[in-house]
């Protein structure tokens, strides 16, 4: 293997990376945390479309953590419900979607579990989050990517979770549909999509340059 | 004469320099093309050995190694999962078949696969193609084999025969299974893919075979006699498998229960999507294609300007044959347009036959694809796009035979009149 492909242990390498959530038994375990990199999905089936996306906090907020001040408090709210709007989402006109529902979640921007939303986010390692974090500080994972974070409270890196479900009245004719997350937001530098359709399975790569993702 | 017919005398006159330049020309349109073409039916290869299958799990690694591991046969799994999370995968609703792969024996180099029924029923390729058995049946009775169409061609095998699996990879492997051995009970159609190049075995078997090797070689008297074993078939499952293969009941589900095994908490385990995980493949060879294109493109410029060199320096020996021909009546225009439709059929000549060579090698290194990988790779004529660039490639020629035509133009006259010493 080895001896016959040594580019593929490098892409190997890099393509690890990403899609790994842990948990439960394995408890020392933790996903690849890349700034600036927001993954996401698209999944097409007949009318229907769903779309997840998972944006690090600091790509949109410029923060990780619960706001500690007011300017940060008011920034999170700017954002959130900026994406509330869907604004954001442009599809193409011919197929004549609508949005019929979205959630927006931001794991790890809570002070408290409780006031979370739209669903509550899967707390992976959650056994001790706030015994643990609230009263000692102390760092029980190491963030794995050699990140150095400061910041003591934020248990993990906070992000945003968004949830669209599209309707289509005319799905065969959807050539496109835009993410238009990019030119208010200049920390959010890349987004990774994997994309499924009836006839497609590919993984789109957005930049501030390439908005689209191309369902054809 | 017309001046078609003179070109054509004048070529043969000088036939050894310009069968070498055809050649050089051919020699580096053949190295373009193989490239081109084998790009792109390696990649057709591989798109078409998996069809159908949503999501591939195995153990936590790199998705494209599982991929390769998986699928293509190449390279090991770091790591087997366990059978219970096969079985709870199986059991959910947003599953609608799990073929499991259980690997790790082989049989003369050829890999033996441990799975179930469902294999021959879900398994997909090239368009959404069912499996089918051209001889004989799927295994039946637990010391049964259904092989590859490779396998029993390159072996020479039949229903009926009897095989030996050996325990670990290699040709040559000391450690068989030779307490049990299977009797063939079907033969694969041919599919082009990886599926051609490997044995099928039930997990019962893949399971009975194993008793008493669990120090990795066989303790004396610790296996189980097949009698025994096919009495307790029922019994027989595999403690782990390396790898399933899983195809879901709608598409909406398929990102959420990926991402749902990739958090599984019992287990480290890795989910990938065929297709995309064959994008990221491409990615990577991409940068290595991409080289060698840029070094194909640079010996067709060095094909080219050793035309043109051949043009050139012909140019002075045939100042006489030149003069003459004005002499006789030639505008210059005319002398120039003979150079330019000499270079244009050197040129076609040596794409034509580079066209040639280009398949000819194809159709000698398909057996080698097809042993080392499993890929039908068939000889093809390039595709439409390449033909473009090989048009554009002869009207390049063209255009730098009018260099020496520009100073035919200029000195054929005088030049060839005026005698030298």
């Amino acid at each position: 293997m080895q001896r016959h492909f040594p580019p593929i242990m490098l892409l190997m390498l890099f393509t690890s990376l990403p899609g790994i959530l842990i948990a439960g038994e394995l408890q020392r375990q933790h996903g690849a945390h890349v700034h600036g990199e927001a993954t996401g999905s698209l999944a097409m089936d007949g009318g229907e479309i769903h779309i997840e996306l998972d944006i690090p906090g600091v790509n949109l907020a410029g923060f990780e953590h619960p706001p500690r001040t007011e300017e940060q408090s008011e920034t999170l709210e700017r954002v959130i419900a900026d994406l509330e709007s869907a604004r954001w989402l442009i599809a193409d006109p011919r197929a004549e979607c609508s949005i019929e529902k979205i959630e927006i979640a931001t794991p790890g921007f809570e002070r408290d579990e409780g006031h979370d939303h739209g669903h509550h986010h899967d707390d992976h390692d959650g056994h001790d989050h706030n015994e643990r974090h609230g009263d000692h500080h102390d760092h029980g994972h190491s963030h794995d990517e050699g990140h150095h974070d400061i910041d003591h409270h934020g248990h993990e890196h906070a992000e945003f979770r968004i949830k669209v479900r599209l309707e289509c009245s005319h799905p065969a004719s959807l050539g496109w549909i835009d993410l238009e997350l990019f030119d208010d937001y200049p920390a959010n530098e890349r987004m990774r999509i994997d994309v499924l359709t009836e006839a497609l399975a590919t993984r789109a790569r957005l930049t501030p340059g390439r908005t689209r993702i191309d369902l054809r | 004469m017309n001046l078609i017919g003179l070109a054509i005398r004048s070529l043969l006159n000088r036939r050894f320099a310009v069968i070498l330049t055809i050649l050089t020309i051919a020699l580096s349109i053949g190295l373009l093309v193989i490239v081109e073409q084998m790009r792109a039916e390696v990649r057709d290869g591989f798109y078409r050995s998996v069809s159908g299958t949503d999501l591939i799990v195995g153990a936590r690694t790199a998705p494209v190694q599982l991929l390769l591991y998986s699928v293509f046969g190449i390279g090991d799994a770091t790591n087997n999962i366990s059978i219970e999370t096969f079985e709870q995968l199986q059991a959910l609703d947003e599953v609608d078949w799990a073929i499991p792969m259980a690997l790790g024996d082989t049989h003369r180099g050829f890999r033996v696969m441990g799975t179930s029924g469902d294999f021959f029923e879900r398994y997909r390729y090239a368009d959404r193609q069912q499996l089918e058995v051209a001889a004989g049946r799927e295994f039946d009775d637990l010391f049964e084999v259904v092989i590859g169409h490779q396998v029993a061609r390159q072996l020479d095998y039949d229903v009926g025969d009897s095989v030996i699996l050996a325990h670990g990879g290699g040709r040559v492997s000391l450690q068989q299974h030779d307490d049990h051995p299977f009797t063939i009970s079907g033969i694969l159609a041919p599919t082009g893919t990886p599926v051609d190049q490997q044995l099928y075995i039930s997990l019962a078997a893949h399971r009975a075979i194993h008793i008493g090797w669990e120090q990795g070689v066989q303790r004396p008297g610790a296996g189980l006699d097949a009698e025994e074993a096919r009495e307790r078939t029922e019994e027989l499952r595999p403690d782990s498998i390396t790898a399933i293969l899983i195809g879901l009941t709608s598409r909406a589900a398929v990102f959420g229960l990926q991402r749902r095994i990739n958090d599984y908490r019992p287990e480290a385990l890795t989910a990938i999507m065929p297709g995309i995980t064959l994008q990221e493949l491409w990615r990577i060879t991409g940068l290595a294609e991409q080289v060698l294109r840029v070094v194909a493109g640079l010996v067709v410029l060095a094909g080219l300007l050793g035309m043109l060199t051949v043009l050139l320096t012909t140019l002075n020996e045939r100042r006489r044959e030149m003069a003459i021909l004005r002499a006789n009546g030639a505008r210059p225009v005319q002398i120039a347009g003979l150079l330019v439709f000499e270079a244009g059929l050197i040129a076609a000549a040596g794409i034509v036959l580079g066209v040639v060579l280009a398949f000819v090698v194809q159709g000698i290194s398909a057996p080698f694809l097809l042993e080392r990988l499993g890929l039908h790779i068939s000889a093809s004529l390039p595709a439409g796009q390449v033909w473009m660039v090989l048009g554009g490639i002869w009207l390049a020629g063209l255009l730098i035979a009018l260099v020496p035509a520009l100073m035919a133009y200029r000195r054929t006259l005088a030049d060839g009149m005026q005698v030298r010493n």
